[in-house]
This record gives structure tokens, sequence and C-alpha cells, in this order.
């Protein structure tokens, strides 16, 4: 299965073009959405042969060598797959989830009227065709073994990414009902959502923006290493590092910035709330589960690169530091449930930042593997309300869903007691893991961690009772609303199981268990020759983190459940008499104005600038057009020279021969 | 070298010369009478009828081509003929493939109706 | 007395044999069926035998045959492959395209057949004679198939200029045969090539060094060469569009099959000593004039023959090195230009107007949006064209122009690139006028010509674009194709 791992690609562009090609003219869409889960399925048993197979062999890496790309001389590109324990992980994962997610989606895609008339979404093959074509990205993304291709997968998700986003282009802006603080208050007025088309353009753009950094970064790799083969440039690192100790702070800087935009991370988050315009199991898929955590994967792939730069490693930890706090005061606020969820997820991956910026590799990826079951999970669910509401996401119109969609809301409630870090969930483990190793390296830092820990269970839960528990808000929503079929409800379940007891793939080594993640990414990660010393905390020291994130999850969870369920005029009051503070969090602190009056403005002027002034006369019309027209007319020439006379041809073929044997003379 | 072609040059000078004095030389010597006999069309000594440059039947041209077709490939079979025992079964079956060759042509000139005259 | 019989070996012309067979059985069966497309059909078989037959010769050893006047190695395998393509692509174009305009004759496909058994006698021939008589079995069937569609005045034209001038490009030929043999006494390229073995001291020989001049004039009028190229518009524009794409593919590497082989074998050192520079120079003006001339015509038909052109100017940069990475370098070019050509006149060939001769750019307005589907074959040749990865024609210009920098003609090659960067500018223009600008009627208010696609001809498309896409991500093997049939 190892030498076969190329299927895992192939088989979801093969989807892709069945799908493409021929879904909406001869297959119709219920063979498309049997096409496009069954090719990602297929990709995943490839991926668990594999992982079987590399079980058997130690975790060793094996470099599939598929073929040679062009061969010119000496120089030839090699296209290789890495098949490692990181890679399969990540395989898996997005093979495994993907296919709930397909799964999900071919019910999803299909709208129902109140009387439940069904009709399919009018582009129902282009949807699964898309989805396929971010499964193959993602893939091409993490097995590549060189960085030329980390770079071509990392554009090509990003191009998915963007048509799916504005998958529904046609769709408006919409306006946002304001909040009302009461009657004496004025209401805080919130900014309309982005038609999907611009959230597309946005995050496209934002991205761009980071992949300059990324590919800034190659560069310096293939001009300090003159090779872009994992292997080799890892090998060389150490003495590289020695050689010339500033190349390798900068291309791990460098590489970080296109991480920042991928994973948005401070300051080029902004895209990733924005892209829940696009449809739900797309927010579950690339927005939560995988495309964003690439950041995470790179940094963990080139981990000894970032062992050899502590500086930036530290940067790195606080920028993720910051984002996970600074994102999580924003969901506090949000009133949409997608929109919530977006925030946390921004949150969480600072969590996997800090995590890899303090060398804690393996919690980085452990923490991005459970928050892709629990993620995936409260997006599927927070799709699943959706999907029964007629696309209705504000939680304000919400309310008592959890007698009407029971599957819905016990995995949401799992999905909300992972993410929270309620004791024995996945995300429990992962997520004190990563506390334990922040506090080792700074406590400052973690006890920013342990703050957003428990507003990360308040905020969730806030959206859970809202939206679950209570009173009915809007009758006429609630009277039609109804459980979802069984391609909702099986994702559901099978990432509920999994949101449970993801936590089992890393117990904590300090309570006699054995962390199976440890052992099975050992080989990927470095050990730097010279040791960085190894100083354990005392165990009494970890059950005491334990116990505090155990309390604070259990502590911000009671308190969403006083505001919302028992004193629902506290969380109002609180806001009136914190009004300024509430709308600078309500409005995302004025981020996206923020750059739009900074950077978009200007830019569009100084474009416009350049290309009516610059562009438009000086290049256009007297270089380009000037030459063009030089050119056009000498070519008018030509073709009056060409007009039809045999004879006049006979004759200059004539001269022509006469020129040839006269050079041939006159030599 | 370009030096031993000389001769040959010199062969093209003096036959230009020797045609054009050729030509050129009646012009002037020979006496001129002209008369109506004298500037009529010389057809063999038939008396000529109408203009020379007038429509021939298309077929014609056809026939006549393709009569000088087949009669220069049966040519190839004098040279057969000559060593006809030398060449045993070999040249038999060589010039049977010919010969079928042939006729196939002719049938597909006979089918396509090159041969019909109206 | 007993005659010797000379060795024949029969089996290393195979492949003609098929072909010529297939075309007399086309001849005798066109008598007795109605439906003519069925001889398409059977053409098609008898390629495909002959195609069988050159694969299953590749491997075996180079085999000269009836006493060294042709030779069936691994470069005429090659080639006999890109001819039997580009003859069957042309097949399924014109059983639409004749079909539509009440052309279906069976000596159409008889007379592509007979024009594609001389390339492969090209492609094949180590005797100067036989290059001749490959050359002209290959003419004359043109000739006729150019003015195919009779009753249209521009086809007649186009027939009546390709054979005068021709004619007249050939006589050149024969007479550099003649002071070839003249000179060397022997027509067999080996012969000849090893008279002007350097101990020999027959290296400055004129004669025969005016000889190989005139031949090459004779290969530069069959591959469209400037200052021999004055045919190529009017003819290319003149035929019917399902000849024009054979003829733009096939004649052109037929020429240079044998040109390539003339120079490899016989003249090599002579060759690089008096005649390189005049033809990378001819190279250079060839590409030159082509690329510029197109940008100024208004009809796609005649813009290809243009730009067919410059394509002779690229392919003849992999010739000047006379190396051996220059020879496979043209290999490869040839092969990739017959699937992106001949894809471009298929398009061109459904968007025809019945009754008018070429194709006029304004028919392509709006194209994507009647049908995306052409538009995006159309898209992808005209990008594939122009040299852009990740499509075939990059590779193709890719090697040409390291062929010269390792012969250390850099500038040649900064040239070609020049070249190809103006050759965007019509290519490109096609794309725009389909992609950006609405449908549009013609002078006489008639809306943009109907068009429908039939089996046969989205065969061909598909699969020139395969080939166009699939060798573009992965040229290795076919390179490694062409690196085998290169000599040697």
């Amino acid at each position: 299965m190892t030498q076969l791992i190329w299927l895992t690609i192939a088989l979801p562009i093969l989807g892709l073009l069945i799908n493409g090609l021929f879904g909406r003219r001869f297959l119709g869409n219920r063979v498309v959405s049997i096409i496009a889960p069954l090719m990602v399925l297929l990709a995943f048993l490839v991926g668990v042969g594999a992982f079987f197979e590399t079980m058997g062999r130690d975790g060793e890496a094996v470099t599939v060598h598929l073929w040679n790309w062009t061969t010119i001389g000496d120089f030839s590109v090699p296209i290789n797959l890495l098949v490692d324990p990181l890679s399969l992980t990540m395989v898996l994962v997005v093979t495994g989830v993907g296919f709930l997610i397909h799964v999900y989606a071919t019910d999803y895609m299909v709208h129902r009227d109140d009387h439940g008339h069904a009709h399919d979404d009018r582009d129902f093959p282009r949807f699964f065709t898309f989805l396929n074509l971010f499964i193959a990205s993602m893939l091409v993304l993490v097995l590549g073994d060189n960085y030329l291709m980390m770079y071509v997968g990392w554009e090509l998700v990003g191009v998915s990414s963007y048509l799916l986003i504005g998958y529904w282009f046609d769709r408006p802006s919409e306006e946002q009902t304001p909040i009302d603080l009461g009657p004496d208050t004025e209401p805080v007025q919130l900014q309309p959502l982005l038609s999907p088309a611009a959230s597309g353009m946005k995050a496209f753009i934002v991205n761009r923006i980071g992949d300059v950094g990324f590919a800034l970064g190659v560069f310096l790799i293939w001009s300090t290493f003159g090779t872009l083969q994992f292997d080799e440039v890892f090998a060389e690192a150490v003495h590289v590092s020695e050689t010339m100790p500033t190349v390798i702070p900068w291309i791990t800087a460098l590489l970080f910035v296109g991480a920042i935009g991928k994973s948005a991370q401070l300051p080029l988050y902004v895209w990733l709330p924005d892209a829940m315009a696009g449809p739900t199991p797309v927010s579950a898929l690339i927005h939560a589960a995988t495309m964003v955590t690439a950041g995470v994967y790179m940094i963990v792939r080139s981990n000894i690169l970032y062992s050899l730069a502590p500086n930036v490693s530290l940067w790195i930890a606080i920028i993720g530091m910051a984002t996970a706090f600074f994102a999580a005061t924003i969901a506090l606020v949000q009133v949409d449930l997608k929109r919530v969820l977006a925030y946390s997820t921004v949150s969480q991956l600072g969590y996997m930042f800090a995590a890899v910026g303090v060398g804690a590799y393996t919690a980085g990826m452990f923490h991005l593997v459970t928050h892709a079951f629990f993620k995936a999970l409260l997006f599927l669910g927070a799709g699943s309300v959706m999907h029964a509401l007629h696309d209705v996401i504000d939680i304000r119109r919400m309310g008592g869903l959890k007698d009407k969609m029971k599957i819905t809301w016990i995995t949401f409630w799992i999905g909300g007691l992972a993410l929270a870090g309620f004791p024995l969930m996945s995300g429990f483990f992962s997520k004190d893991e990563i506390l334990a190793h922040v506090f080792e390296a700074s406590p400052i830092l973690w006890f920013f961690g342990i703050l957003t820990a428990g507003m990360t269970a308040f905020y969730t839960f806030r959206a859970i009772f809202i939206a679950f528990h209570g009173k009915p808000r809007d009758h006429h929503l609630y009277e039609h609303a109804h459980e979802n079929r069984a391609p909702i409800t099986f994702a559901l379940s099978v990432l509920a199981v999994l949101a449970i007891f993801g936590g089992l793939l890393g117990l904590p080594a300090f309570m006699g268990f054995t962390h199976y993640l440890d052992g099975w990414l050992e080989h990927v990660l470095y050990e730097l020759p010279h040791g960085a010393e190894e100083h354990h905390m005392s165990v009494t020291m970890e059950y005491i983190l334990m116990g505090t994130s155990a309390v604070i999850a259990v502590g911000g969870i009671a308190l969403a459940y006083f505001f919302y369920m028992v004193q629902p005029s506290i969380p109002q009051n609180i806001a009136r008499s914190l009004r300024s503070l509430f709308a600078l969090l309500a409005h995302k602190y004025w981020i996206d104005e923020l750059y739009d009056t900074l950077f978009v403005q200007p830019g569009l002027k100084l474009s416009n600038a350049f290309a009516n002034g610059l562009d438009k006369l000086i290049i256009d019309e007297t270089f380009i057009d000037g030459s063009a027209k030089l050119v056009g007319r000498f070519g008018k020439l030509l073709s009056k020279l060409e007009n039809g006379y045999t004879s006049n041809y006979a004759l200059a073929t004539f001269i022509g021969v006469l020129i040839m044997i006269s050079y041939f003379f006159l030599r | 070298m370009p030096l031993d072609y000389i001769p040959i040059l010199i062969l093209f000078v003096i036959a230009t010369i020797l045609a054009g004095v050729s030509l050129a030389l009646p012009h002037f010597l020979g006496p001129r009478l002209p008369n109506k006999a004298k500037s009529e069309v010389v057809e063999s000594g038939k008396l000529a009828y109408g203009d020379a440059r007038r429509r021939v039947p298309i077929q014609y041209y056809i026939v006549a081509m393709l009569f000088i077709i087949f009669d220069i490939e049966v040519l190839f079979l004098y040279p057969w003929a000559v060593v006809f025992w030398d060449l045993k079964w070999f040249g038999l079956v060589q010039v049977g493939i010919f010969t079928l060759l042939l006729i196939e042509s002719f049938v597909y000139v006979w089918k396509k109706g090159v041969l019909e005259w109206e | 007395m007993p005659i010797e019989f000379p060795v024949l070996n029969f089996v290393a012309v195979g492949p003609m044999l098929a072909v010529t067979i297939t075309a007399f059985l086309v001849m005798f069966i066109e008598l007795f069926v109605e439906d003519k497309r069925i001889l398409g059909y059977i053409s098609l078989v008898g390629l495909a035998v002959a195609a069988v037959l050159s694969f299953s010769l590749m491997g075996a050893f180079a085999a000269p045959a009836f006493q060294t006047m042709v030779i069936s190695d691994g470069y005429a395998l090659f080639l006999n492959l890109i001819f039997i393509i580009a003859a069957a692509l042309s097949i399924l174009i014109s059983l639409s395209y004749l079909g539509e305009r009440e052309l279906q004759h069976g000596e159409y496909y008889a007379l592509l057949l007979f024009a594609t058994v001389g390339m492969m006698l090209m492609g094949a021939a180590t005797d100067l004679m036989i290059v001749f008589m490959g050359l002209e079995i290959m003419s004359i069937a043109l000739y006729i198939l150019a003015a195919f569609n009779r009753q249209q005045l521009g086809s007649g034209e186009a027939g009546m200029k390709y054979f005068v001038l021709g004619a007249f490009a050939s006589a050149f030929f024969l007479y550099g045969v003649a002071l070839v043999y003249g000179a060397t006494g022997s027509t067999n390229l080996q012969e000849i090539g090893s008279w002007f073995s350097v101990d020999r001291g027959n290296l400055g020989d004129p004669i025969a060094l005016v000889g190989l001049g005139l031949l090459l004039v004779g290969f530069a009028f069959k591959i469209a060469a400037v200052p021999f190229q004055w045919w190529t518009p009017d003819v290319y524009h003149g035929s019917p569009t399902s000849v024009t794409a054979f003829m733009s593919v096939g004649a052109k590497a037929a020429g240079f099959a044998s040109l390539v082989r003339v120079l490899m074998v016989s003249f090599n050192e002579a060759f690089t000593i008096d005649w390189q520079l005049a033809l990378a120079v001819l190279a250079v003006i060839t590409m030159t004039v082509g690329n510029i001339a197109a940008l100024a015509q208004k009809d796609v038909k005649r813009m290809l023959a243009y730009s067919s052109i410059a394509h002779a100017g690229y392919i003849l940069v992999g010739v000047v090195p006379a190396s051996m990475i220059g020879v496979r370098a043209v290999l490869f070019y040839l092969f990739s230009y017959t699937f992106m050509n001949i894809g471009a006149f298929a398009v061109i060939a459904i968007l025809e107007r019945r009754s008018e001769v070429g194709s006029s750019i304004q028919d392509y307005a709006g194209l994507a949006s009647r049908s995306p589907f052409l538009a995006g074959m159309m898209l992808l040749f005209m990008v594939s064209l122009t040299g852009i990865p990740p499509f075939i024609g990059f590779w193709g210009k890719l090697y040409v122009f390291w062929a010269a920098v390792q012969a250390d003609m850099s500038w040649l090659a900064v040239i070609g690139m020049i070249n190809s960067a103006i050759s965007a500018f019509y290519y490109l223009g096609v794309v725009v006028q389909m992609y950006m600008r609405p449908v549009a009627a013609d002078e006489d208010g008639v809306e943009a010509p109907a068009f429908k696609l039939t089996g046969p001809i989205m065969v061909t498309l598909v699969v020139t674009a395969i080939v166009t896409v699939v060798f573009g991500i992965w040229p290795t093997p076919l390179f490694n194709l062409a690196s085998l049939a290169a000599f040697g």
C-alpha cells in the first residue's frame, strides 16, 4: 500500500474528472454523490493500508518515486511522495474526516422546503468536483517530499478554498440585525456580511500575502541548500546553522509568514471568519479540520529548522497565544453560530502554534488531530441546524432545538465538551498537553492560555445554551425544524465518537499511560546533536496544571449555564454597562475597517494612479501599443508581399536560390 | 574545381553564338517574295478547314493518357519475357501481382465511367 | 546463367506496404459502396496495421532494404508513427468535414494514404533518389488533395499554386541531386558521407556543396521556410481544412525527416563548415517573418498558416546544430506539433462556414459562451502552440532551444524565445475573441456560423487534447522514445 500511496491523490482526481466532465450532463446528481465520497473513502483505505505497513516498519520513512517530471542534461526534477508517520497522520485525517464530510454534503447540498420537497443545489456536481479537488490538493501538500511540491499543494488548496468559499457566487451580501441591548440603550449595529464571492476574494488575497513570504522562504532554502528535498535540507541544516547563523532564522520566519496567512493567525486571520460564507461542509473540512492546519504541519515537518531558530520559535509561540486569546474574546459576543466556531478555530490554531513554538511538536499535532475531529463535528452540527432552519444561522432566532433535533443536539454537546476541554474528552488531553509545555516555557503565556481556555468553554456553551436550550424564539422556524437525514446524522455520530475517544492517541505519559502519538512521530522529529537540556516538570506540577485546566473548563461551562439558563438578564446588563467594550468586540476590534483604511483604500488609490497614469499612458500606449503597432505594420507589409501571383512567388523563390548560392560563393 | 568546367562554359558560348548566327543570317540573306499560297497553313498537304484552336472533347485526352499509361506498363513485360526461365516462380509471382494491379486499375477506370464516350 | 536475386527485405518496408495496399483497397472498394465514410474507417484500420508493424519493428535491428535504398531504423519508425498519427487524425476530421461539404469520395482517402506512403518513404530513404521519389509521391498526392474542394475557387487556386511552385522547387532539388552525384559519384547517403570524410580531402568541394545548397532549397520549400514559403498561406488557406491539417503537419515532418537524415549521414562536417550559418539565418528569418506576418491576419486559418512557417523556424533551430541533442529535440517537436496543430485545425474545421474559404476571426467571438467545450479546446491548443507550460508545446521549444545552447548558439535560442513571445500576441488574440468578446454577426448580418460536433472529430479533439496535456505534464517517456529514435 505504501508504494500505492499515489492512489490517495489519484483517486480524488479521478473523481473530480468524472464528476467535472460528465457529472452534469450524463451522470446525474445521485451518481455524483456516490462517486465523490467513494473516491475519498478508497483513498482513506489506501492510507490505512500504508499506515499499518509503516507501523510494521516501526515508522521508518519511505520515499515513493513516481516519475521524473523533466530531465534536461543533468538537471532532473523527480516527483516523489514521502510516506512517513507525519504525512500519514495528515493523510488519514484529511481523507477520514474528508470522507465523512463528503457523505454529509450529499444530503446537505439537497435543499428541502417546509413540505419536504427536495431539490438539489443548482450546481451539485460542481460542488463535489471542487471538494475532490481540495482533497487531492491537500494530499499533494502533505505527501510531497520537497518544499516545491509543498508549495504547489499550498497554492492548490488556496485555489480550491477560493472556489468553494465563493461557491454560491451569486448570493448577495447580507445585512445583520443589530444586537438589542434592552429598552433604553442604543442597539449595537453590525456590519453586513460579505457576499460569498467577495469572501472568496478576500480569503484568496489575504492568503497571497502570506504566500509571498512562503515563496521567499522556499527561494531562500533553494539558494542556501541548493535543494528543496526535505531529507537533504534537514541533513544539512545543523551544518548550515553553524556556518551561516542568520539564514535559518530568516527561512523559518519567512515560512511562518506563509503559515500566518494559511492558518489565519494574527494579523492575517481576517479572511477566516468571512470564509464562513461558503457552504458549511466546506467550512468544516477546509476552514476547520484540514487546510488551515497546513501551517502547523509545515512547521512540524520543518521542525529541525525551527529548533535551530529559537528566537523565531518564541515569536511563533507568542503570536500563537496572542491569536488564541484575541480570537476567543471576539467569539464571546458573536451572534452567528458559524462565526463563533470560526473565531474558535482561529483561537485553537493559536494553541497549536503556541505548542510548536515552544517545541512541543507532538502536542501540536495531537491538538491538530483532535481539533479536526471535534471542530468538524461542531461545524457539521451547526450546518445540520442551518439545514433544518433553512439557512438561518443567527443564534438569536434559535432556541429549544434540543427537542426537535436529538442527534444534532447530543453530538453538538459532545463536540462542545471536547472543545471546552471537559475532562476525559479528546480536547482535554491535547489542550492540557499544550498548556503544560507552554507553562514549561513561560508561565505568562500559560496564563493567557488558561484564560483563553476559560473563555472557550464559556462561548461554546453560550452558543449551545442559546441555540438548543430555553424557549424557541422564532416559532415559525421552530415548528418546521426537524432532524436531518441519515447522511448527516451518520457523519455527526462517527465524529462524535472520535471527539470523545480521540484523546486515547495521547494519554498523558506522566500518569503512566502510553502516549501513542509520541512514539509514532518519533522518527519525524529530529534531535539536535548538542541536545536541548530536558528538564521535566515534577509529576505533581503536571497534576496541578491538569487540575487547573479541568476546573477552568468546568467553570466556564457553569458560568455559561448561569448566564444563559438561570439568569439571562445578566449578560445583557453587563453588555449594557460595558457598551463600548461590547461594541468593540462585536465589531471584531474594527480590524477589518482598519485594514481597509490602512491598506486597501491607499492600495486601490495607488493602483488606480499606476493604472491610469504610468501604465496606461506610458507603458501601454507608448511602449506596448507602440511596439505592437510597429510590428503590426511590418506584418501588414509582409502580407502585402504575399500578393497571390504565382509568378511573383516563383520569382521570389528563384531570388532566394540566387541569394543562397551567391552567399556560398561570396562567403 | 571550377576551372575544370571552363570548357563547358566555352561550349555554352559557342552554341549560343552558332544558334544566333544561323537564325540571323537567313533574315539578311534570303529574298522575300510572299504570296497567298505561301502564307497558308500547311497541314500535311490537306486543305485546312476552320480554326486550329477549337475545343476537343475531354475524353480524348483521358483516353489518350490511359492508352499511353497502359502501353508503357505492358512494356515492362518484355524484359521479364527475356529472362522468364531464369526467374522461375519468383518472376511469375511478381508479374502476376503486377498484372493484378494493372487489372485493378483497369476495372477502376472502367467502373468510374472514364471509357464512356458521349 | 543463374540470376542472383537481390536481398529485398520486404519486412523493413512493411508499414509502407500496409498503407499502400490499404490505399489500393480503398480505391477498389470505393467502386462498390454508396457510403464513402466506410473507406475512411478502412483507411484507419490500414494505418493501425502500419502502426503496429512499425512498433513491432522498433526493437529489431536497423535493417536496410532494397540494397540500401531504404532503412527501417528507430528514426524512420518514430517518424512513421508521426505520419500515421497525422494521417489518422486528419481522416477523422475528414469524416465529418467532407460529409458536410458533400466531398466524400474514395479517392480522397486513397490520396491521403499515398501521401502518407510518400512521407514514410522520405523518412526511411537512404538514397537521394528514393528521397526524391518519396517527395514526389507525397507532393503529387497533396497537390490533388489541395484542390479537392473543386467547387471552391480558392481550393483550385491552392492546388494549382502548390503544384506549379512545388514542381519548381522539385527541379532545384533534382538539380542538387545531380550536382552531388556529379561530384561524389553516388546518390547513396552513406557513400556520400564517406566521400566527404576528412581523410579523402573532399570537404570543400564546391560542386557537391552547391548541390547541398540546392537540396536545402528543395527541403526548405517543403517545410515552408523563408524565402521559399510563398505558397504556404495561399495553399493552407484554400485547401480543405482537413487537408491543411494533414499537410501542415505531415509534409513538414517528412521534409524535416529527410533533411535531418541527409545532413546527419551525408554532409555532417561539410554542412557544419559551409552551410550551418546560412541555415541558422534561414531559421531566424523564417520564424520572424512567420510570426510578424501572422500578427496581421484576420483569418484564423491563414494565421495558422503563417504560424506554421514560424514553427518551421523553431524546428530549424534544432536542425542547425546537427547534433544528437538537436535530432532528439526535432523529433520531439515534430511529434508535439502534430497533435496541437491538428487539434487547432480540427476546431477550425468545425467552425468553418460551408460556403466560404477560411475562417474569419470574427466567427470566434464569444465562442466561450456558445460552446465552452470548443473554446476550451482551442484555448488549450493556442496556449500549447505559444509554448506555455505545462503543455507539450513548451517542452518542444525548450528542447529545441536547449540544443542550440548546447551547440554554443545561444543567440539563436534567444531569438527563438523572443519570437515565441511575439507569437503569444496572435495566439492569445484568438483566446481574447473567444472569451472576452460578444458573439458577433458578420458584415451581412449573418449570425455566427452554426456548427455541430460529430463523433469522429470529437475523437480527434479529445485525443489531441489528452496528448497535449499528458505529455505536457509528463514529457519524459516521449522524450526517451525520441532519444531512442535519434541515430545511434
